[in-house]
């Protein structure tokens, strides 16, 4: 594998809520991202997976724990500083209509990042935008439309537009496609794979979308609770998930593939636990089917079983 | 036509109204017969008739002129408090809603403890510190208004601010003016549209209400709550002195009311769907 483009090391948010608890978003959650390389984030609403990609994309600072890119901390680095950065890591977010400007054209929306980052001279901005609209496939008439005038998928080829037009290295993608319709979707994500391949940019791809998760990363996250439970390569997670969240989480999705063997897990039951009170020692012990008393009461650490695979289980 | 007529009837006849009066005030001189100050244009005290439509005051000014040329001092009254509370009030609001240091807070206690009192009261204060005259009035008219707009700006501030578009703007590294200049205040202006219409009829009844106290235009601007004070001591036995002026405030204060209550259905996307 390359070189790592983005380390993160022991990221951890919480949050206080109003009654002064502590919602414990992001726990301590470490990884690479080598260049070129798509990462997929999947896990069960409220498990941390906006959290972290707002973290990723500094949206929210960390409390503990290092963003590093190209090996330097961006974790707590202040605005100013963060500005030549912010070229590097781009986002795009679900709700491609609302993420976009309501008083900004199509055409101001992508030229905005080239004329605040300097990206090409002031004279050839328009050329440049024109380039970025037919490289994602959206008519150059629509420039002067503005986002409420356009379908969901135009404005999440604008949205693209306007992050990869900042060259980026990162683009964390905060399920970018999950509100689309299915033929939309289809063409959102080839035109993703096809700037990867062109650009080289390196991806996390955030999503509940299982069989999207497969076809897309070349790895996989799975997250529960603030925690990564497993991670490892795509194809062998979703062909032989070791966690029994994974394996309960892959069992339950429906993946369009008839080769793949049937998981044999058993249902999980009951509902996420609040992240204001995680249960003791593997937060997933109240929903495990194979948990035992070790559970209740040790962590189990993120470790590596086999090549290229870390599992969070004590029986894994 | 006849739909949108039934739909609008309120914001069509309020708008009707203040075109009216916009006209007036801007070809004043020409609709009025006599100079708003000419004394004994015609017998003093004299009812409305055909020749004094409005009647005639102690002086024997024709009031009708009085209160046409009235009409620009209102109009300036208004924009300039508007501009002055509506200015002020926006950029402290878009400042404290933006902000998540410190400042959000100072600002908006500051903020919440001007609004703890009656906005006259501060127009009052200030204008007894600073001189009673039209131009101060208008100042401390517009500074006591500067409150409401900076919470109302505040509120819808904090909930542009929680859209993802306003995230966009960060990741691709728009700084702090240009978010709040691109991004928050574009999106903020409708609602200040529709304060703003209903702030200028507060302005001017707030202003008429320092004039009347002899806090605002000093005799013998022709302003209309001056007006109503000047013919206070004549109410019994000449009555128009009041009723013209009166009825003015009443049909310009009413008018703006009217279009901002229409403007802020027809912003409201919720009541847009109700008929």
């Amino acid at each position: 594998m390359t070189q790592a483009v983005l380390e993160v090391r022991g990221i951890v948010k919480h949050f206080q809520t109003r009654g002064g608890a502590i919602a414990r978003a992001v726990n301590g959650v470490s990884f690479d991202l080598a260049k070129g390389e798509t990462l997929g984030l999947i896990g069960e609403s409220g498990c941390g997976k906006s959290t972290l990609a707002r973290v990723l994309a500094r949206l929210d600072t960390p409390d503990t724990g290092e963003v590093l890119l190209d090996g330097n901390d961006i974790g707590r680095i202040g605005n100013r500083a963060m500005k030549p950065i912010r070229r590097r890591i781009q986002m795009i977010f679900q709700d491609a209509v609302s993420s976009l400007n309501p008083r900004a054209t199509a055409g101001a929306a992508v030229a905005e990042p080239l004329k605040l980052h300097r990206v090409v001279p002031r004279n050839k901005v328009k050329d440049r935008v024109a380039e970025l609209f037919e490289a994602v496939g959206l008519p150059v008439g629509l420039m002067s439309r503005y986002p409420h005038e356009m379908s969901g998928g135009q404005c999440q080829r604008l949205s693209i537009a306007r992050a990869i037009s900042l060259d980026p290295d990162i683009i964390i993608a905060d399920e970018a496609v999950s509100a689309l319709d299915v033929s939309i979707k289809a063409q959102v994500i080839n035109l993703l794979m096809d700037v990867q391949t062109r650009l080289g940019l390196s991806y996390v791809f955030i999503t509940h979308d299982m069989a999207l998760v497969g076809v897309l990363s070349h790895r996989i996250a799975v997250m529960y609770l603030g925690r990564f439970v497993e991670v490892g390569d795509a194809d062998a997670i979703i062909r032989r998930p070791m966690h029994p969240y994974s394996q309960a989480l892959i069992a339950a999705s429906p993946i369009p593939d008839p080769d793949r063997p049937r998981t044999q897990a058993l249902p999980i039951k009951g509902e996420l636990p609040s992240p204001i009170k995680p249960p003791s020692g593997c937060t997933f012990h109240p929903r495990c089917p194979l948990a035992q008393a070790r559970c209740k009461s040790e962590v189990p650490e993120l470790r590596t079983t086999g090549e290229a695979r870390q599992v969070a289980c004590h029986f894994a | 036509m006849a739909k949108f007529l039934s739909r609008y009837f309120n914001a069509v006849f309020g708008l009707s109204i203040l075109v009216v009066i916009g006209l007036v005030a801007l070809f004043a001189p020409h609709i009025a017969p006599y100079e708003a100050d000419r004394i004994f244009a015609g017998p003093r005290l004299s009812p409305p008739s055909a020749a004094y439509p409005f009647g005639t005051d102690a002086l024997g000014r024709d009031m009708f002129s009085r209160v046409v040329h009235g009409a620009r001092l209102t109009a300036y009254v208004g924009t300039i408090a508007l501009v002055i509370g509506l200015g002020a009030g926006a950029v402290v609001g878009l400042a404290a809603g933006y902000s998540r240091t410190w400042l959000r807070g100072f600002l908006m206690r500051v903020i919440d403890l001007l609004y703890s009192f009656p906005g006259l009261l501060i127009a009052l204060a200030l204008v007894a510190f600073i001189g009673p005259s039209l131009e101060n009035a208008m100042i401390a008219v517009g500074i006591s208004t500067i409150p409401f707009f900076a919470r109302v700006t505040y509120s819808v501030v904090i909930v542009e601010r929680a859209k993802p578009y306003f995230d966009s703007g960060r990741v691709i590294g728009a700084g702090s003016l240009r978010l709040m200049v691109f991004y928050l205040l574009p999106n903020v202006l409708p609602a200040l549209i529709v304060v703003g219409s209903l702030g200028f009829s507060t302005a001017i009844l707030a202003a008429a209400g320092l004039s009347f106290l002899g806090l605002g235009a000093q005799p013998p601007a022709p302003e209309w709550g001056a007006l109503l004070a000047d013919g206070r001591s004549y109410m019994t036995n000449a009555p128009w002195l009041m009723i013209f002026p009166g009825l003015s405030i009443f049909l310009v204060v009413l008018a703006f009311n009217l279009v901002g209550d229409a403007m802020s259905e027809h912003f409201d996307p919720r009541q847009r769907w109700k008929r």
